[in-house]
């Protein structure tokens, strides 16, 4: 049996020595996880007695595992580079230049990260990849143009993919509870999350404005006005779909969360600057060039592949016959020595239908000459990003199995020792230390098991049965309700971790050609994840424990009195020295 | 069987792109320095 301080140390070496090899050394995410990986199986194999070949086919099935989210960065790299190389992306972008024109950047920060982000993350193509380019375009900082689209999704992940996080969640939860009628159904699952939501999309907001033009911008008046009502309508609108799903018991409407959620934050984007009378459509700017290329083919023809995808997405989801056969018949389940069964669901995986969606468009865009080129620049950027997915989730499964023994059981899994393994070690010691207070500390756990996989859903599969666990031991001992906002905290925690996540980041610099400035982003993007990432926290404390109104009131309002204090402070320190350097001008000038 | 196959040839040829292009940008990083050392003699 394994020390759990020794053991908890141990584990937490290599994810802090990734941090500062990303951060400080500058060091590729790709490389950084091959290199945490080797110290993972080297540490899994030693101290945690686990089986030679068990840690290298769990490693293996990790990657296995990944395919959903690793494919899908392969493709959409190769629809995003076919889409340059045809002119289409370019067409695209001069279309988003036009949003708001010059010195709306509030505007068109909401519209196209947060609105348009959500939009495209829900129907399985990636904002990550997808939006960069177009922010570069738009006169944005290469380090803005990464960091914007990877926070600006990140509240709504759990309902991406069609709501796959979701999905798993349900399916992961209510096995555990094992009750009839199922609870929570996904309907109740899904109002549990968006109930996080409001608070969560308008503090990345307000964050996005501060990562594209510091406290200068985020204290602007626009601002404060598009990223409140942005963020309230991202949140609200996720409320109101999983309410209504809730009340009507309609399981179906909780995937279509995303959709709703990006369409309606981007047309209340478009009247909120129409009432403030903005040019919704400003051409004033445009070079010739841009011109150029606005004539060189209609919009609907550049956007032809993203709308064959969101049809074929419509298609394969919600036509029940067509997504029972592609989800369940054509499941496509391996099996690999005693790891449990992975479906690998080809042609129900988002990215199989990017392939269809970019071959399909070839005739209206063309191929010649574009083709050989496509596939070259598409080599050269892909591979990383792919590999830098796949490792994460090898490290993932990796601490999962670790402690086995090799021996294969009479439920065809893996036998593991009791006390040898990895997550079950770190339960313990979180557990150990932070006692009637662990639900504080749960959405953290989601955020590691997040930056670990670089993704929510395997941070839900990975830490659900242990949030379940310990919400039922006596020291918790919570309502089944308290269990399942406790298990959905951990999932948030997971999904704001997308902006953590080094592979996520990664597939953002390969699309502008930046790679290298991870570890730039990651400084941006942090304190805002890790902020957003406090708050979810304490509501989770006072949900899962079901505290009385006035502990809430009491708690929130000191939260809203200590936020508001910080930014005035901050407004101040701002205007103070605003007035310093305009007090230098004005003496520099009367000098001259 | 016919998918297992399939999703060991695609860890494999994920894997062996990968370190393919490792290498390449190491030996690419090697001949930059090499030439940046030569140019540097010449002067």
């Amino acid at each position: 049996m394994v020390s759990v301080w020794l053991g908890t140390s141990l584990i937490l070496l290599p994810f802090v020595a990734a941090l500062l090899l990303l951060v400080i050394a500058k060091w590729k995410a790709d490389t950084t996880g091959l290199a945490m990986w080797a110290v993972m199986i080297v540490i899994s194999i030693t101290l945690f007695k686990t089986d030679i070949s068990v840690a290298l086919l769990s490693s293996i099935v990790g990657f296995i595992e990944s395919y959903p989210i690793a494919l899908m960065v392969c493709t959409s790299i190769f629809m995003i580079t076919y889409m340059q190389k045809t002119g289409a992306l370019q067409r695209i972008i001069v279309a988003f230049k036009s949003l708001g024109g010059e010195g709306k950047a509030p505007f068109q920060i909401m519209f196209i990260n947060i609105g348009l982000g959500c939009f495209l993350v829900s129907i399985g193509a990636t904002p990550v990849t997808m939006l960069p380019p177009i922010m570069l375009a738009l006169g944005y900082t290469p380090l803005a143009a990464v960091a914007l689209p990877a926070i600006g999704y990140d509240p709504l992940t759990t309902f991406a993919l069609l709501a796959i996080p979701a999905v798993v969640f349900q399916g992961a939860i209510s096995g555990l509870f094992g009750l009839t009628p199922i609870f929570p159904t996904l309907a109740h699952s899904g109002f549990t999350f968006s109930l996080f939501m409001p608070i969560v999309t308008t503090g990345i907001a307000f964050g996005m404005m501060f990562i594209a033009g510091g406290r200068k911008l985020l204290f602007k008046k626009q601002s404060i006005l598009f990223a409140a009502t942005g963020g309230i309508t991202a949140g609200g609108t996720a409320i109101l779909v999983n309410a209504l799903a809730k009340i009507l018991s309609m399981d179906g409407l909780v995937p279509l969360t995303g959709i709703f959620s990006g369409i309606l934050t981007c047309a209340v984007m478009v009247i909120l600057a129409k009432i403030l009378k903005y040019k919704i459509i400003d051409k004033s700017h445009f070079t010739n060039e841009d011109l150029k290329i606005e004539q060189s083919m209609p919009l609907w023809k550049a956007f032809l592949p993203w709308i064959i995808l969101v049809i074929l997405c419509i298609i394969t989801n919600f036509i029940p016959p067509v997504y029972e056969f592609l989800f369940t018949t054509l499941a496509m389940k391996i099996t690999i020595a005693g790891a449990k069964p992975v479906a690998l669901r080809v042609f129900w995986n988002a990215w199989f239908w990017v392939i269809v969606a970019t071959v399909l468009s070839m005739p209206f865009l063309g191929v010649k000459g574009k083709i050989k080129d496509t596939f070259s620049t598409w080599a050269n950027r892909s591979i990383r990003p792919i590999f830098a997915a796949a490792i994460f989730f090898s490290i993932a499964s990796v601490m999962n199995w670790s402690g086995a023994t090799g021996t294969i059981g009479i439920n065809g899994l893996w036998e593991i020792a009791p006390g040898n393994n990895m997550i079950e070690v770190l339960a313990g010691a979180s557990s150990a230390v932070f006692g009637k207070f662990y639900p504080l500390i749960v959405p953290f756990i989601g955020l590691f098991g997040g930056f670990v996989s670089g993704s929510e859903t395997s941070a839900i599969a990975m830490f659900s049965k242990y949030i379940f666990d310990t919400g039922r031991s006596p020291a918790l001992n919570l309502t089944n309700q308290g269990i399942v906002v406790m298990a959905a905290s951990n999932g948030i925690g997971g999904g704001l971790a997308s902006v953590l996540s080094p592979a996520k980041i990664q597939n953002a610099t390969a699309v502008i050609d930046k790679q290298g400035i991870e570890g730039q982003v990651l400084k941006k993007t942090a304190p805002i994840a890790v902020l957003m990432v406090i708050s979810v926290s304490i509501i989770t404390l006072l949900w899962a424990n079901e505290y009385v109104y006035w502990i809430w009131l009491v708690v929130i309002g000191s939260i809203i009195a200590i936020g508001t204090i910080a930014g005035m402070i901050s407004y101040f320190i701002l205007r103070k020295k605003k007035s310093k350097k305009e007090n230098l001008e004005i003496n520099t000038e009367d000098q001259g | 069987m016919i998918i297992e196959i399939f999703a060991y040839i695609s860890v494999g040829t994920i894997t062996i792109a990968y370190l393919m292009v490792l290498v390449n940008d190491f030996i690419q990083k090697l001949t930059k320095t090499k030439n940046a050392k030569l140019e540097k003699e010449e002067e």
